[in-house]
């Protein structure tokens, strides 16, 4: 299963959810329900403005894990 | 072309809805004088035995309840395409329910036939709107799925 690390990195960054909304330019909700875990899929674009305003890598914030 | 406002619709097949659903209460409580009246020797269904009578009393009014739950639902699923809640899991659940409703009319009527060849028309057309309303339910399911993916897609 996909496993979304957004809190892990938000905390390691030091930010805020409504910083990173601003600063991505995507809503609250929407980013809550790629935080939450609630989200069927993410978009390219989406991704590249997470990992370039967390200056990160993908495999940072989404994670494939074997299931049980 | 006529444009009637989209919430106006609305509220005209709540009033409808609400007028039919009086009218089956109507209807319910004459059916003792009508169908006495249609049954007994002479009249256009006449002939029957006494268990025939009583079946077709029962059948009569299963019809007439079944007909008041649907359109119940539908006032349900009315008010939720007011609140703009159509392509929700509840809503294809009541859409469910009145197809339903509508295939089991269609059953008791064809069940009817022996008394008059018009029940298996009648019923055979409640049947076909019955499986019609499932096919939209269907529809509207993968439509429901499709807007879940759409609004869980970030």
């Amino acid at each position: 299963m996909i496993i979304v690390n957004l809190d892990v990195m938000m905390a390691k960054r030091k930010i805020s959810l409504g910083e990173l909304s601003d600063k991505v330019g995507i809503t609250l909700a929407n980013l809550s329900i790629l935080k939450n875990n609630k989200a069927k899929a993410v978009r390219f674009s989406t991704l590249d403005a997470i990992c370039r305003a967390l200056d990160c890598d993908v495999s940072d914030i989404i994670e494939y894990r074997k299931e049980r | 072309m006529l444009k009637i406002n989209r919430n106006l619709s609305v509220a005209i097949s709540i009033v409808m809805t609400v007028i039919m659903f009086v009218g089956v209460v109507i209807l319910a409580f004459y059916a003792p004088s009508y169908l006495s009246f249609l049954l007994d020797e002479g009249g256009a269904l006449g002939g029957v035995t006494p268990f025939q009578r009583a079946f077709v009393y029962i059948a009569v009014y299963a019809v007439a309840a079944l007909m008041l739950s649907g359109l119940a639902l539908l006032f349900a699923l009315l008010l939720l395409v007011r609140r703009g809640k159509v392509f929700t899991p509840a809503a294809v659940e009541l859409i469910r329910y009145i197809s339903w409703c509508l295939i089991l009319i269609g059953v008791i009527l064809i069940s009817l036939t022996f008394c008059s060849v018009a029940a298996l028309f009648v019923g055979a057309a409640a049947l076909f709107v019955g499986l019609t309303v499932r096919v939209v339910k269907n529809v509207i399911e993968a439509a429901v799925f499709l807007k879940e993916e759409n609004d869980l897609t970030v």
